[in-house]
C-alpha cells in the first residue's frame, strides 16, 4: 500500500514527531510548572504568547519562524555566522515547526496535570530536606505522570499532522522534509496522486492511534502493577 | 545545650486585618503551641515550616539562625532540619509506605535515625511494601510521624496530631509519641487547640489568642492559670490523670492514682498498663472525709493546694499523689466544708464520669 | 524499585529511526524551489540530469509566495521556478536574482467534467442555467487574476458575478477538486492542471490574448557563496531534454 517514497515520508514524519517532542519537553515542562504554580509579573502575556500557535493561522506562524531563523532572521543569522548550522530546509526546520505549532498542546496538558498536585505534599517534600528541584521529580513530576504523558502524546500526534508552518520552513524536499502531510500535499499535483495518498492517510491515521494506545498502556499497566501490589500485601 | 532549643519572634500582618505578633522560646521535651483557631498556631507552623515568609522575624533553632529579616536570612525549607507531622498527614501516593519513610532519611539528615528501630516502635514492619491509601488513618498518622522522625530533626513540629481520632487511637498514637520523643531525644512543638492532648503530651505550654501570647511555661500550672484567668475561651480546666498498673476486674477497671485505687468503667478497655484518664471539674464533689453508704466509687484523699473563684463557681485544686484535680463548687460549699489551702480534701469521682484517653 | 519516567520510554525508539538515506555524490547538492505545479516534471527532469551530471537536485514544491517569502528570508536556495511574474519580481527586486528568464508558459483552460456532460463549448455556455456554478480562485492569486480577464474579454466575468455562480477556492488544485468530486459544473484551471484528475478535461482553451501571459520565470537566486552546480542545473532546465519534459506535462516552453 506504500511506496518507498511513502515510507521515507513515515519514517521522517515519526522523526520530526519524535525530535519536536524532546526538544520542547524540558521547555513545556519547565514552563507548565511556572504556569501552575507561580505568579508572576507578564504572566498572562507568557500565557497569550505560549497559546498563539493555537489561534494563529499555521502558515503565519511559519511565516514567522521564517523571520526569525531564515538566513537574514536574527537567530538564523547568528546560527549560521557562529555556529555554521544551517537549519532552514532541513528536518530540523520541519522538528522546530512542530515543536512551536504542538507546544501550546503540550504546556496545557502537563500545567492541568501539575495543577492537580497537591502543593501541599511539595511542602512536605521540602521539609524533609528536599530542594525544590529534587520535590519536583520525585513528588510533582511522578503525580503528574498521565498528564504529562498525555501532553507528550499530544504533541507527538499534532506534530505528524504539521503542515503549514512546515512547509513554510522546511520546504518539501522528498526524503528531506517531506512529512507525511507534505506528501499528500504534494501527492494532489500528481495525476492520481488523490488515490494514491489514501495509504498515507491511513498511516497518519495508524500512527495516531498507536500513540494513544502505547501512552493509554503505559498508564494502565502502571496502575495495574499498583492494586496488584495492595491487593497481595492485603492479603 | 546551654541556648533553648527554638527561639521564635516573628510579625506578621494579613490582609484581612490579623496580625500575628508573638515571641516564644521552646526547649528540649515537649512545647505545646495551645489556642483556639484563628490564634495565630497555623500561621506559626507556616512561617516554622518556611511556607509563609513573615514580614519581621528572627527565628533560631539550636545557634542557626533560620529567619532573620533585619540581615535577609531565610533559609529554605529544605535546610531547616524541622521534621514536621501535618494534620491530615501528606504522605506522597505514589511512593510506598518505606519509600515514605525513608524520603526524608535520604536527603541529608541532621542525623541519623535508626530506620528500623523507629519501624518497631511504630509497629509499621508489616505495612513497609503497602501504598498510604490502603492504610487507614491512624496507620497513616504513624508513617507521617515515622517519616519526620527519620528526617532527624532537630526539632520536631506536630500539627493536632490527634485530632479526628477516636480515643483507643489517641492512646496509642499519644503512646508512639512518648516512646518516640523520650528515645530520639527531639525536641518537639506540639500545635493543639485540645486541652486534654496537650495536658497529655506538653511539659511545657505556650498559650496563644488573636495573634498573641498570652501566657507560657509549665504546662498544668499555666494553662490552668490562662483558663481561670479568663485569657482563653476554654470555660474550665479539663482533669487528665495519669493512671497506673490497669487491670480487668470483674467488671470495671481498676487502676492506681500514687497509692489510692481508681476505678473506670469497662467498655475504655485499653491493653496497656497505663492510661489517662479525663473527667471535667464539675463531675468532681469534693467532702472533708470518706463517705461510707454511697454509690460514688472513687474516693481519693488528697489535700487543698489552691482555691480559685471564676464567675459564679469556685474550682478547688487537690492535689494527690504528685498530681491535680480540679474540682468545681459553689462559693456557699466552700465556706459550709471550710475549705482552706493546705486542707485535706476528698475527690468524689463517678467511675462512669471518666474517660480513658 | 522501577524507574518512574515511563515518559522517556518512546523516545528511545528515536535513535532506532534511521536518518533518511541520501544518494552521495560530489558536488554540493542544487536546492531547487519550484511551483508545486511543475514539481512533477522537474522531478523527471532532475533524474535524468543527476544521471548525467552526478549532481543531486533537492526540489521542494510549494506554492510560489511561499517560496519567494523562503528565499527573501535567507533560505538556503540556488534555483526558484515561480508560477508568477509578481514573486519572480519580488525576489529580483530584493536584488536576490543573478539570472531571471521566462522559462515556461501555459494556457488558460475551461474544465468540465469528463465527457462534457452539460455540453460547454465556450465562455457563454457558462450562463446557462445548467452551469450553476463555476470555480474560481481569488483575484489575488494568479490563476484568479487571468480568470478575470479572460472572462472579462468574453463578456461574461460580470454577468457570471451578477448571476451569484462564481464560488471561490484556496488555490488552483482546490479549484480542480472541486470539479473532480462533482461539486461543481466548470472551473478555470491551467491547460496542465486537467492531467491531474481522470475524472476531467480541459472544454475550451482561451486565447492567449485574453489575459496576460502567463509566464513561469526562472531565477538563480544570488547567494554570498554560488554553488557552482546550481548555474549548470538552470541551463539545463533551458535545455531541449527538458523542454520535452515539460511539454509531456502540459507546458509550452516560452520561446526566446
Amino acid at each position: 500500500m506504500l511506496s518507498a517514497e511513502d515510507w521515507q515520508a513515515v519514517a521522517l514524519s515519526l522523526q520530526v514527531a519524535m525530535a519536536a517532542v524532546i526538544v520542547s519537553f524540558p521547555l513545556g515542562l519547565g514552563l507548565a510548572w511556572l504556569l501552575a504554580r507561580k505568579r508572576f509579573p507578564g504572566k498572562f502575556a507568557v500565557e497569550t504568547i505560549v497559546a498563539l500557535p493555537l489561534v494563529l493561522p499555521p502558515v503565519v506562524t511559519g511565516y514567522l519562524l521564517l523571520v526569525l531563523f531564515g538566513g537574514n532572521g536574527w537567530i538564523g543569522h547568528w546560527l549560521r555566522r557562529w555556529l555554521g548550522v544551517e537549519i532552514i530546509f532541513t528536518w530540523k526546520a520541519a522538528a522546530l515547526a512542530s515543536a512551536v505549532m504542538a507546544f501550546p498542546l503540550m504546556v496545557r496538558s502537563i500545567r492541568s496535570a501539575i495543577e492537580m498536585v497537591d502543593p501541599r505534599l511539595e511542602q512536605a517534600a521540602r521539609t524533609l530536606g528536599a530542594g525544590p528541584l529534587d520535590a519536583f521529580f520525585t513528588i510533582t513530576l511522578p503525580l503528574a505522570r498521565r498528564g504529562v504523558v498525555a501532553g507528550c502524546v499530544l504533541a507527538f500526534a499534532r506534530s505528524i499532522g504539521e503542515f503549514g508552518a512546515t512547509i513554510m520552513i522546511a520546504g518539501n524536499i522528498p526524503g528531506d522534509t517531506r512529512t507525511i502531510p507534505l506528501a499528500i500535499y504534494s501527492e494532489l499535483d500528481s495525476p492520481g496522486g488523490a488515490e494514491r495518498s489514501t495509504g498515507l492517510v491511513v498511516a497518519s491515521i495508524a500512527i495516531a492511534v498507536l500513540a494513544m494506545v502505547v501512552s493509554e498502556a503505559l498508564n494502565r499497566g502502571r496502575d495495574s502493577r499498583k492494586i496488584a501490589a495492595n491487593r497481595s500485601s492485603n492479603a | 545545650m546551654t541556648q533553648p532549643a527554638l527561639r521564635f519572634n516573628a510579625r506578621h500582618g494579613f490582609p484581612s486585618g490579623f496580625t500575628l505578633d508573638i515571641e516564644f522560646a521552646a526547649d528540649d521535651g515537649v512545647t505545646a503551641l495551645f489556642g483556639p483557631s484563628g490564634s495565630g498556631k497555623t500561621t506559626t507552623l507556616n512561617i516554622l515550616a518556611g511556607v509563609l515568609a513573615p514580614q519581621r522575624a528572627k527565628i533560631a533553632l539550636g545557634d542557626r539562625v533560620l529567619v532573620d529579616t533585619t540581615t535577609h536570612v531565610a533559609l529554605p525549607a529544605e535546610q531547616r532540619r524541622i521534621g514536621i507531622v501535618f494534620q491530615n498527614q501528606r504522605l506522597f501516593p505514589h511512593l510506598s509506605v518505606e519509600q515514605n519513610l525513608r524520603y526524608g532519611a535520604r536527603r541529608r539528615p541532621a542525623r541519623d535515625v535508626d530506620f528500623a528501630r523507629v519501624v518497631e516502635i511504630l509497629e509499621l514492619r508489616e505495612f513497609l511494601a503497602r501504598t498510604p491509601e490502603s492504610l487507614s488513618g491512624g496507620q497513616q498518622q504513624r508513617i507521617a510521624l515515622g517519616r519526620a522522625v527519620l528526617r532527624g530533626p532537630e526539632l520536631l513540629l506536630l500539627d493536632e496530631p490527634l485530632t479526628g481520632l477516636d480515643s483507643r487511637l489517641k492512646h496509642r498514637i499519644s503512646d508512639y509519641l512518648d516512646q518516640l520523643i523520650f528515645e530520639f531525644k527531639i525536641p518537639t512543638l506540639l500545635v493543639s487547640h485540645d486541652q486534654a492532648d496537650v495536658r497529655r503530651l506538653a511539659q511545657q505550654i505556650v498559650i496563644l489568642d488573636a495573634g498573641r501570647v498570652v501566657a507560657a511555661g509549665p504546662t498544668r500550672p499555666t494553662l490552668d492559670q490562662a483558663i481561670l484567668g479568663g485569657q482563653t475561651p476554654a470555660p474550665a480546666p479539663l482533669n487528665l490523670v495519669r493512671i497506673e498498673h490497669l487491670s480487668v476486674v470483674g467488671r470495671h477497671i481498676e487502676g492506681r492514682i500514687g497509692d489510692q485505687c481508681f476505678y473506670l468503667p469497662k467498655s475504655a478497655i485499653v491493653s496497656e498498663q497505663t492510661a489517662f484518664a479525663r473527667f471535667s471539674p464539675s463531675d468532681v464533689t469534693l467532702s472533708r472525709s470518706p463517705i461510707a453508704g454511697i454509690s460514688i466509687r472513687n474516693q481519693l484523699r488528697g489535700s487543698v493546694a489552691e482555691i480559685v473563684s471564676k464567675n459564679d463557681s469556685a474550682f478547688v485544686r487537690i492535689e494527690l499523689g504528685g498530681q491535680s484535680i480540679w474540682a468545681e463548687i459553689t462559693p456557699e460549699a466552700i465556706a459550709t466544708l471550710e475549705l482552706t489551702v493546705g486542707a485535706p480534701a476528698v475527690c468524689l469521682i463517678k467511675a462512669t464520669a471518666a474517660e480513658i484517653v | 524499585m522501577k524507574s518512574r519516567f515511563p515518559i522517556a520510554t518512546p523516545f528511545v525508539l528515536l535513535g532506532l529511526i534511521a536518518t533518511p538515506l541520501r544518494a552521495e555524490y560530489t558536488d554540493k547538492p542544487v536546492v531547487a524551489l519550484v511551483a508545486a505545479s511543475t514539481q512533477d516534471a522537474v522531478t523527471e527532469i532532475a533524474a535524468a540530469f543527476t544521471k548525467e551530471t552526478k549532481i543531486a537536485v533537492k526540489i521542494s514544491g510549494a506554492a510560489s509566495n511561499t517560496l519567494a517569502n523562503q528565499i527573501l528570508h535567507g533560505a538556503p536556495a540556488d534555483v526558484f521556478l515561480s508560477a508568477s511574474q509578481e514573486w519572480a519580481d519580488a525576489v529580483d527586486k530584493k536584488g536576490l536574482s543573478a539570472k531571471t528568464i521566462p522559462l515556461l508558459s501555459n494556457r488558460l483552460t475551461l474544465i468540465v467534467a469528463k465527457g462534457n456532460p452539460l455540453d460547454i463549448k465556450q465562455p457563454a455556455d457558462l450562463m446557462a442555467a445548467k452551469v450553476t456554478r463555476v470555480v474560481l480562485p481569488g483575484e489575488k492569486i494568479p490563476l484568479g487574476a487571468y480568470a478575470k480577464q479572460a472572462l472579462d474579454a468574453a463578456h461574461v466575468y460580470d454577468d457570471l458575478i451578477g448571476a451569484k455562480k462564481i464560488v471561490r477556492a484556496q488555490d488552483a488544485r482546490a479549484t480542480l477538486a472541486f470539479v473532480e468530486r462533482g461539486e461543481a459544473p466548470a472551473s478555470i484551471g491551467y491547460s496542465s492542471d486537467a492531467r491531474l484528475s481522470k475524472a476531467v478535461e480541459a472544454a475550451y482553451t482561451f486565447d492567449e490574448k485574453s489575459h496576460d501571459a502567463i509566464r513561469y520565470p526562472l531565477v538563480l537566486v544570488k547567494r554570498e557563496a554560488m554553488n557552482p552546480a546550481a548555474s549548470r542545473w538552470f541551463d539545463y532546465l533551458e535545455s531541449e531534454s527538458a523542454a520535452k519534459i515539460f511539454e509531456k506535462y502540459g507546458f509550452q516552453m516560452v520561446k526566446r
